[in-house]
């Protein structure tokens, strides 16, 4: 392989590297060092990224006077971290020469098409996960039973209304209200269950954990813009579950007068 | 007690399904997660304080995360998004809403200010583990870059 095909098969390699990782929850300096990691195995004299979550940047120097410079705009934002792991894996294996270029390519291309969690055992597991935390926060076996379903209604919308690129603000908006549904037709219509727990256990998956995590992990390693971002999202997602499970709330108070 | 370690345990392995979480760290996730939520509990039973007792339960689950992040070679977050599960203040937000529709302002204020104190409480934690141990990724980094 000549130098200049070289050259651009590891930017191509970085740039499916870092947008693989953004686009499936890593935080943002790992994107950048892992496609300076890359840039860096051979031949290229210098490289500078820069990551925002919603796009990545990278300009690397080949030659003296010979600079080329790509940008990738990232739309969707998932979390997946079984990809984040696996670019992760094959960039540590890419530096110790373990895999060559067009190896770590074929992985990579592999791994952005490919669909790698079911939805059907995301669901599932987000329900049974909504099911324990019910239990854990005091309800009845009851309660856990109905949260779980409810748990996994939620997941599946939060899926679906990502799938069908409807805002995160909506979606979550509508997992929240329909906690709050499930929560007053079981413990107020068909007295079974509580009421609080159901909703707190069935809104647990939808909390803002990972955008907190990356938000102050980005701001703690110098990526200020990034971390920002971040936090305006985790505040704007609990208060769009906040205010889901608020309006019906309201509206079932104002209906009937009080609990 | 026990039992509501264990409904920890599982919550936390469950939740890390759910986001596709590696699975040879899936057991580990859990430890975390149970670790985190026991400190939690200690101190918000035994001594009320649930601001403090999220503090260092977040703080014993990230310096964890880091730990087992160089053990596995993964990234740190993958242990812990899942690890603090258990301490996000979900009933609190839920509760403040509640005090909230029913026009109870004082009472939603208080609840309200001790959710943001606890999800800030965790947030420093993660900040304090994650200045700890950047140094040291970040120094070994440039050694064999040279840029």
């Amino acid at each position: 392989m000549n130098q200049e095909t070289n050259n651009k098969s590891i930017i191509r390699v970085a740039m499916l590297a870092g947008k693989i990782m953004l686009e499936n929850g890593a935080e943002t300096y790992r994107v950048e060092d892992t496609m300076e990691r890359i840039c860096y195995i051979s031949g290229i004299l210098s490289a500078d990224t820069y990551a925002t979550p919603t796009g990545i940047f990278l300009s690397v120097r080949t030659d003296t006077y010979d600079y080329s410079t790509s940008i990738k705009r990232v739309h969707t934002r998932t979390t997946d971290l079984y990809k984040v792991n696996m670019v992760n894996d094959v960039s540590r294996k890419l530096v110790s020469k373990e895999i060559s270029l067009s190896e770590a390519l074929d992985i990579l291309e592999n791994l952005d098409e490919k669909n790698t969690l079911p939805p059907f055992l995301s669901v599932s597991s987000a329900g049974i996960c909504s099911g324990i935390f019910a239990l854990l926060s005091g309800g009845s076996l009851t309660d856990g039973i109905i949260t779980a379903f409810s748990g996994a209604l939620i997941q599946f919308i939060s899926l679906f209304t990502s799938a069908r690129n409807i805002s995160f603000f909506l979606g979550n908006m509508m997992a929240g209200a329909v906690a709050a549904v499930i929560g007053i037709i079981f413990s107020i219509i068909f007295k079974i269950g509580n009421l609080d727990k159901i909703i707190i256990g069935s809104i647990i998956p939808l909390l803002p954990g990972l955008a907190i995590t990356s938000a102050i992990r980005d701001t703690i390693y110098g990526d200020l813009v990034s971390g920002t971002v971040r936090g305006v999202e985790a505040i704007l997602i609990a208060v769009s579950i906040a205010s889901g499970v608020g309006i019906i709330l309201r509206t079932w108070f104002i209906i009937t007068g009080g609990l | 007690m026990l039992s509501k370690v264990m409904f920890a345990y599982f919550a936390t392995v469950f939740f890390a399904i759910s986001i596709n979480t590696p699975k040879k760290s899936i057991y580990f996730t859990g430890i975390n997660g149970a670790v985190g939520w026991l400190i939690y509990f200690l101190f918000s039973y035994y001594l009320g304080a649930d601001v403090l007792g999220s503090f260092v339960g977040a703080l014993v689950v990230a310096l964890l995360s880091e730990y087992s992040a160089r053990k596995f070679k993964m990234p740190a977050t993958v242990f812990l998004t899942s690890g603090i599960i258990p301490l996000v203040p979900g009933a609190g937000l839920y509760y403040t809403m509640l005090e909230l529709v029913q026009n109870n302002y004082e009472n939603a204020i208080n609840t309200g200010i001790k959710t943001i104190f606890i999800s800030g409480s965790i947030a420093v934690a993660i900040a304090i583990s994650s200045s700890i141990f950047k140094r040291q990724s970040k120094s070994s980094f440039n050694k064999n870059t040279n840029s």
